[in-house]
């Protein structure tokens, strides 16, 4: 029996779909339950405590591309090729793409943010395309990067993302252009959110085994390798926008403070589930930790005390492969 | 030295190993043979302490994994990671400090280049290569010859050879048996849950005979 495309298209929703609320019961929770936190966190508190700072709607649109990133794995792509033709792939994949990042686009629209939403659509929709491209651009010259001397995370990392971080060094130049402190610390915070991007994907674990180090010493090698490799992308833009708005450097710094607290705690998020990959209440954590300047208290309330519950985890946990 | 004793290890209710004891000695090639699902990965994942197991393994090297070159049988890399990124990880892993690294390249491969363009034998010979700039006493090596070409095999042969020379303790599993015969001082043969025979350089062509004999009349029973 043939199937219909408007089955198959179906059949891989509803699959989806079962593979998602498998994912919320592996959180501990009912899928209905985790659908409703999910609208809560994402639509209804962002809507109605929507707050008024002009660098807000940006952090908000970057939180739902952040959303697009589970589903754009390489080996996902690699295997809805294989299982699809070319013209169901690029629908299937824009469609996903353009459905998860709805519920944002929503929330922009309410705030009266046409722009960014239809760019964050469109962002989405062009990721969606680009899927089906990522082979010819392996047959390129491999792209020398500044990260290669300690590999590999930030090395492959930024291989996918220069073009963003060049065009976040742009923002930060308008940023100055425009008299607007409030764009440039957003466009700084979101090249901390691309690197902690680079530790989405879980090493297997002959990767971890093979380190001669305690798990400490395991832990603090990658702390302070993405810890200065951050430093080196936001050294400059942080350095310029303190020179050009020298009365608001704390408010800067607060923003380059979180970004490395973040950056940190996705790292250890990353070995305290080692090896299984993020689960959606690490993505709920982390979606929690890139909105949280929206509350100046959360550092202290939120990725401080993170930092060190996170650290034991992981530390106890590598210790079955260290 | 590597002393295997009483080593036991299951999934649920599959005992795949059973209260195994051997000894690996020092400057010597081990072959393991043994049929799919026989155990043989399992046995070298207790080795290297990616297993958890029952029983001891009892060497002078401790920590034991970190003086193990480990040559896994399904290898995996990044896609947008060059082979040269790949070897001076695993080296900054190992705490290895290889300065010359393009000139140590033995198997000729283009380091520059993404991992992702590599052939599944080159990307085993990285592997290999990654693991032989780690200088540890003992190498486990599951299938190396699987899927890189004769020239590469020669190689291979030679390198474990070199090892062996140089006092190493090598420990291979290969689904070619003339691979073994070549490069090992003793075969094992794994087979529900311990070594069934353990055979010498002279006695190969019979545990050869007598595995082949195994597999006639297993086919036969089953054709019957």
């Amino acid at each position: 029996m043939i199937q219909t495309t408007v089955e198959k298209f179906r059949y891989y929703f509803s699959w989806q779909l079962q593979l998602f609320s498998r994912n919320i019961r592996h959180f501990g929770l009912p899928p209905a339950v985790g659908y409703v936190l999910l609208a809560i966190v994402v639509v209804v508190l962002p809507a109605l405590l929507w707050p008024e700072k002009s660098y807000f709607p940006w952090l908000y649109a970057t939180a739902g591309l952040f959303v697009t990133n589970p589903v754009r794995s390489d080996g996902r792509n690699e295997f809805l090729k294989i299982c699809y033709s070319k013209r169901d792939f690029l629908f299937l994949r824009t469609t996903e793409n353009l459905l998860l990042v709805l519920p944002f686009c929503l929330v922009l629209l309410i705030h009266s943010q046409f722009l960014l939403a239809s760019g964050l659509l469109s962002v989405a929709f062009l990721l969606g395309i680009s899927a089906y491209w990522n082979r010819k651009r392996l047959t390129l010259p491999a792209l020398p990067t500044p990260f290669s001397k300690r590999p590999f995370e930030f090395a492959i990392g930024f291989r996918v993302s220069f073009p963003v971080v060049l065009f976040l060094y742009y923002v930060v130049l308008m940023a100055i252009i425009h008299d607007n402190l409030d764009l440039g610390v957003v466009a700084v915070y979101a090249i901390f959110i691309i690197c902690m991007g680079y530790y989405f994907q879980m090493e297997p674990e002959y990767y971890v085994w093979l380190h001669d180090a305690t798990p400490k010493r395991f832990l603090f090698q990658k702390l302070k390798t993405a810890s200065l490799y951050a430093f080196s992308l936001v050294v400059v833009p942080t350095i310029a926008l303190s020179f050009f708005f020298p009365k608001l450097i704390g408010f800067l710094l607060l923003g380059v403070l979180v970004g490395f607290l973040n950056l940190a705690i996705t790292i250890l998020l990353k070995y305290t589930e080692f090896p299984n990959p993020f689960h959606l209440g690490d993505a709920f954590l982390l979606i929690a930790c890139v909105i949280s300047p929206i509350i100046p208290v959360a550092l202290v309330f939120l990725q401080l005390p993170l930092i060190f519950i996170l650290f034991d985890k992981a530390h106890k946990n590598l210790r079955n492969y260290l | 030295m590597i002393q295997l004793d009483e080593l036991s290890k299951s999934f649920g209710s599959n005992q795949v190993l059973e209260h195994l004891s051997f000894t690996f000695e020092d400057n010597k090639v081990y072959g393991i043979v043994g049929k799919n699902g026989s155990g043989k990965t399992t046995l070298f994942r207790c080795l290297t302490g990616l297993e958890s197991y029952n029983g001891k393994i009892i060497s002078e090297h401790q920590p034991l994994k970190n003086h193990i070159g480990y040559l896994p049988t399904e290898l995996f890399f990044y896609k947008l990671m060059t082979g040269m990124e790949y070897v001076r990880f695993v080296c900054h892993a190992r705490n290895r400090k290889i300065e010359n690294i393009a000139e140590r390249n033995i198997f000729d491969l283009p380091l520059n280049d993404y991992i992702s363009t590599y052939s599944t034998g080159m990307k085993k010979k990285l592997a290999l290569f990654a693991i032989l700039l780690q200088d540890v006493p003992y190498y486990i090596l599951d299938e190396p010859f699987n899927g890189i070409d004769f020239q590469s095999s020669v190689l291979v042969f030679d390198l474990i050879n070199a090892l062996k020379q140089k006092g190493k303790t090598v420990i291979m599993s290969s689904h070619i048996y003339s691979t073994l015969t070549q490069t090992c001082d003793e075969i094992c043969l794994l087979k529900e849950g311990v070594f069934k025979q353990q055979v010498l350089k002279a006695n190969f062509d019979t545990l050869e005979a007598s595995m082949y004999q195994e597999i006639v009349d297993n086919a036969a029973n089953l054709l019957d």
